[in-house]
This record gives C-alpha cells, structure tokens and sequence, in this order.
C-alpha cells in the first residue's frame, strides 16, 4: 500500500534521534512562548526562525512546525487557566474553558483539549498523507494560469474569512499586493517604490512585516488592555468525568471534521476552525444556554478544530507551494533559506523532508501531551510572570530575530514601522492577516499573470478556457457571491459576534 | 446640517485612498506597458487606482453608516515601544549587543503600565547575559558583545 510505504518512510526519518530531539525542542519552546499571554504563532515562528537557519533542512522544517502547533497548543492552557487567550485561535476556548476552571474543573478542561488536540491531529495527519499525493500530481500540471486563479482563490478565501467589514479586508488585500511590489521588478530590473535605498532593492523581507504587524503591534494593543489575568491555582484532577468524557468525544470528531475542512482554505488556518467549530456546537446543541458556562463541548470541539486546521494548512504548502496564512508564509521563507524551492516538487524530488515533516507532526502532537499534561505546574507558574516584565523580553527578541534574518540594522527599524502601522490598523478596525496574505503572493501573482498573458498573446480569456483555471476562479467567485448574499452576510457576522 | 462621524471606516477609507494616491504618484514615471507586455508600472497602477476606488467606497460607507467610533489613542506605548525598536536597530552595530539590550529593554519598559526602575535594570541585565549566550555563543551570530570603539 502506497500510504503505508509513504507513512513507514516517513518515520524510519521523523524517527532518528537528531530529529526526534528538535521535534521535542520545537514543541517545548512552541509551547513556552505561546503560553505567555500576548504573542500568537506567527511571531512566534518569526522570532525563533533564526535558531533554524543553522540545521540541515528537515531537522529545520521539524522544529519549526513543532514551534508552530506547540505555540498554538500553549495558547490554549492560558486560556483555560487565566481567560486569556495566547493568541487569536483560542479566543472561543476562553469562553468555556475559564468557566470549566472557576468550577474547579481546570485539569480535566486541559486534558480534554490536550486529548482532543492529539485525537484531531492525529486525523490531520492522516489526511494530510492521503491527500497530498494526488493534489501534487494535479498541482504538476499548473501553468500560470492556474497558479494565478489559485491565488485569486486564496485571497478571496482570507478576505471572506477575515473580521469585520469586507471592504476593509479587500483594501487590506489591495495594500498587501502593493507593498510586495517594492523592490526590483524582476522583468525589467526597475526599482520600484525604493526611494533610492539599496535595502530596499530586494523588497521587504516578509518576516519584518510579520513580526512588525504582529509581534509589535500584538505588544502595543496589549499595553493599553488592563491586565486582567487572574490565575486560579487549583488545577484540581486532570481526569475527565465519565458524563465529561460522553459529551466530549462527539464534539472532538465534529470538531476534527470542521477543522480539518477549513484548515485546507487558504486564509484559513486554525483561526477560523476554533470559530466554526464552537459555533456549529452551540447550533447543535439541545441546551445551547450552556454554552460561556463551562460546556465541555465549548472546549473540545475549538481545541480539536484549531489543532486539526494547523495541521491541514500544510496541505496547499507542501503540495502547492502557497501559503494559506502567514505561518506557512514563513515556513515558505525557511525553506528557501534552505535552498528547497515550495512546490510540488518537493514531494517526489525530496521524499525524506516531504513525509518526514509529516510523520514528525503525529509524533510532536504525542509529545504535546506529555508535555503539557504532567508538567503544567511548570507553565502555571510561567503564567505569573508579570506583563511589564514580559513585554521588553519579547520586544528583545522580535528585535534579534528580525536583525540575524540579514544581519541588517535596517530592517529592524522597518519593522518599527510595521509595528506602527499595525497599531493604526487595529485603530481602524483591519485585520492585518489580508495584508500579509497579499504582501506575500503579490510577486509571486504579477509573475503567474505575465507569464499567462504572454502565453496567451495577451488574450485575458486564458483563465477560463483552461478548465482547472475556470474551476478555481468560479470557486472564488461563488465564495463571493455567498458573502455578498444578505442570508450568509447575517450568519458570518453573527458567527463572529458570537465567538467574540 | 449633518455632522461628520469620525468613525473608523471614514478614517480607513481615507487611509486607503491616500495609499493609493501616493503609490500613483510615487509610481508616474514607471512605464505602465500593455496587458501582453506588462511593464512594471502595470500591477502597481492596477493595485493603486483599486485602493482609491476601495478608499472611497469605505469612507462613503463611514459617512452614510454609524460605524465604530475610533478608539483614544495611547501614545506612550506607542512611542517608547517604536523608540526602543528604532534605538536597538541603530545601536546594535556601533555599540554592541549588551547596549543595544540595555536600551531596547529600558526605553521599552517605559511604555508599560509602570515603570520599577530596579526591576527593569536586573531584567535588562539578566535578558543581556541571556542573548549573549544564546545568540552569540549558541548561535553564532556575528555580533558585537562591548563597543568595539571600547575594545
């Protein structure tokens, strides 16, 4: 069997000593900084991308996606524990969670969503072995056409998938577009948008923007929230009731089933699956009144989802070569620092780093129980650390780990800059993750148009004649017409407003 | 008569549409080309007009509909965390990796919540010991420890 051979292949690599050893090191740190309050995955991925420039590439890529659902993974316990969400995806766990805890039911919320996590990543890994292949050997027959309508797709997926106003987010895609194009056009050699500074001949590096939009702004919109963080220290039993354990494990398959789907979406990601999740729950449920009183259903389904949705958003990266949010936008940029080209490729010409970054996230997602469950007085106690005392570290190593990308003096005030403009964008109500989205596929997008349209003599019909090009286009547009429509506009908002 | 909403959509929208009018000015001289050949102003001049039709949509929608006021503004985080980013990416060269730390952790501080004078010199001191051993011994990466005019 294929998948067998394929999964047996993968571990005799994600199963070395070296490599089982930065699995392990990925989540622990992951896991570290994604339990303190106020810094989401992709700043976390951003500031320790450094401590993997020096490893050969799939002890590099193991870590980093170790660092990236261990940071996720670490969100979640500070959820639960002190209603503060590490970072964005476990906004909805703080809804029940927290309430879980004040009954004094804190261990079993954390080992249901550490086993929900395990059981969905589980899944995702499965799925992402299944489906891989047969989407690179559909992925080999892109020409540009069919690049540039996936990345139409992909765009529209994240403005539909974003917050708030649409318009704003298509803006947000808009500047994104226009803020890649800075540096030399690769066609003609003209500098564009450089204002004459020879830093800026290669274009921003998308990790100043990361961690300027994220990391920076993430500290500045912290800084004006009150400290609210109220640490309950009685974690009490981590088993779960039997009663607990029933209602949990239906929610974890639904969970699991949204996760996995949404993650796929470019745009997509962990963010929107704990949303999805938590909302489809409550509609199903027959006592939706328990739902923000400590619902068990409220912690397995979000942490199942956003765990599954992580893992599936590898999919367009490894088979496509596109990242579906900024996390694999960086996993993207560590690839090339080590010399691999994304895209379908990758698969058949480096099969060790393909299946052993697979396997590797079941074993890391094994790890993450370990981790988390005898050793959380460990990160309780982490969660004491103050705000003012966490803040300057953080700021201290975004500020590194922007400055070692280059060893560039420059970007690290560019990213001062970004940081800037995120806090405006938070004033207005935009969501940044268009904008990154937009920032890192629009070279890549005004490639795969010139290219189709030179192929195509300049005849813009090109994307619908071809038939995978067509498909993928009607797709975004029918994601379109479904926000535009009034009925789905009401429950988008209102799934938002809910979770929120 | 109706008064103006400074809502955040009139803002944004504004925003937008200034993005957008500076990238058409910034980007007048660079050769637009045809839809075969797409010189380099060709994206950049699509992108920007979009951002001022986009701009202008909004900011119509903030003055049609009572949107979200924008909030106060802090501004003591914001210029003491941009400062201290701004101070550590101009001191790390000339001055070396323990005075840029100093710098970056104590101008940051000071945009906290509140500022404990002693505290923040032992966290510097304790983060400067830290990156020095992670990043320069563990690491490797070609930093300054003291100011190489000092050394």
């Amino acid at each position: 069997m294929e998948l067998l051979d394929n999964l047996v292949f993968g571990f005799s690599v994600s199963l070395t000593l070296q490599n089982i050893l930065f699995c392990f090191l990925g989540v622990l740190v992951g896991t570290l900084i994604g339990v303190l309050p106020g810094i989401g995955p992709p700043a976390t991925v951003a500031m320790l991308l450094p401590a993997t420039f020096y490893l050969s590439p799939v002890p590099a890529l193991i870590m980093l996606a170790g660092i990236y659902y261990g940071a996720q993974y670490g969100g979640s316990t500070t959820a639960i524990l002190v209603n503060m969400p590490g970072e964005s995806s476990s906004v909805v766990t703080c809804l029940d969670g927290y309430q879980m805890a004040r009954k004094g039911r804190a261990g079993a919320a954390l080992a249901i969503a550490a086993l929900a996590s395990l059981f969905a990543g589980t899944m995702a890994t499965l799925l992402i072995a299944i489906a891989s292949p047969p989407l690179s050997r559909l992925a080999l027959k892109f020409l540009a056409a069919e690049y540039f309508s996936l990345m139409v797709l992909g765009l529209v997926g994240s403005i539909v998938l974003a917050h708030g106003s649409l318009l704003k987010a298509v803006a947000m895609v808009f500047l994104g577009l226009l803020l890649g194009l800075i540096g030399t056009d690769i066609n003609s050699g003209a500098e564009r948008f450089t204002f004459d500074v020879p830093m800026l001949g290669d274009g921003i590096g998308f990790v100043v923007v990361a961690m300027g939009l994220f990391g920076l702004a993430e500290i500045l919109a912290n800084l004006e929230k009150r400290d609210r963080r109220q640490i309950d220290p009685s974690i009490g039993t981590l088993m779960p009731t039997r009663e607990e354990f029933r209602l949990a494990w239906p929610a974890t398959l639904r969970g699991t089933t949204i996760g996995a789907i949404l993650g796929v979406l470019p745009g997509g990601g962990a963010l929107l699956a704990s949303f999805g999740a938590y909302a489809f729950e409550k509609k199903i449920s027959r006592d939706p009144s328990r739902f923000g009183k400590g619902a068990v259903e409220g912690v397995a389904a979000p942490e199942s989802a956003n765990n599954a949705g992580a893992q599936t958003s590898f999919i367009p990266l490894l088979t496509l070569g596109i990242p579906g949010n900024p996390v694999m936008a960086l996993m993207i940029g560590a690839m090339m620092i080590q010399g691999i080209s994304p895209g379908p490729q990758v698969m058949t010409q480096q099969p060790e780093l393909f299946w052993g970054v697979i396997t590797s996230m079941w074993l890391g997602n094994v790890m993450l129980v370990i981790i988390n469950l005898p050793m959380i007085g460990i990160w309780v106690r982490l969660l004491k650390v103050p705000y003012r005392l966490l803040f300057p570290s953080i700021l201290l190593f975004c500020a590194i780990g922007v400055y070692s990308l280059n060893n560039s003096g420059f970007e690290v005030g560019l990213a001062a800059l970004f940081g800037l403009m995120g806090y405006v964008f938070y004033k207005l109500g935009c969501e940044p993750a268009p904008l990154v989205l937009g920032f890192i596929l629009g070279p890549l997008m005004e490639e795969n148009l010139r290219r189709a349209m030179l192929l195509s003599h300049g005849d813009p019909l090109v994307f619908v004649q071809r038939p995978i090009s067509a498909v993928l286009l009607l797709m975004a547009a029918a994601l379109l017409l479904l926000v535009v429509l009034p009925v789905f506009r009401k429950t988008r908002e209102q799934a938002f407003k809910e979770a929120a | 008569m109706h008064r103006l909403r400074i809502n955040q959509d009139f803002v944004a929208g504004l925003m937008f549409a200034g993005w957008g009018l500076a990238g058409l000015w910034l980007g007048q001289s660079y050769p637009a080309g045809s839809a075969l050949r797409m010189g380099p102003g060709y994206m950049p001049r699509l992108l920007c007009w979009g951002l001022l039709i986009l701009g202008a949509l909004i900011t119509i929608k903030g003055i049609i509909v009572a949107g979200e006021k924008v909030e106060r503004w802090h501004w003591r985080p914001l210029l003491m965390v941009s400062a201290a980013v701004l101070a550590f990416a101009f001191l790390l060269e000339p001055a070396g990796l323990l005075v840029a730390t100093f710098a970056i952790v104590t101008i940051g501080a000071l945009g906290g919540p509140e500022f404990r004078p002693v505290e923040v010199l032992f966290l510097a001191a304790g983060l400067a010991l830290g990156a020095v051993v992670l990043f320069i011994y563990g690491l490797n990466l070609p930093l300054a420890i003291w100011p190489p005019f000092l050394v």
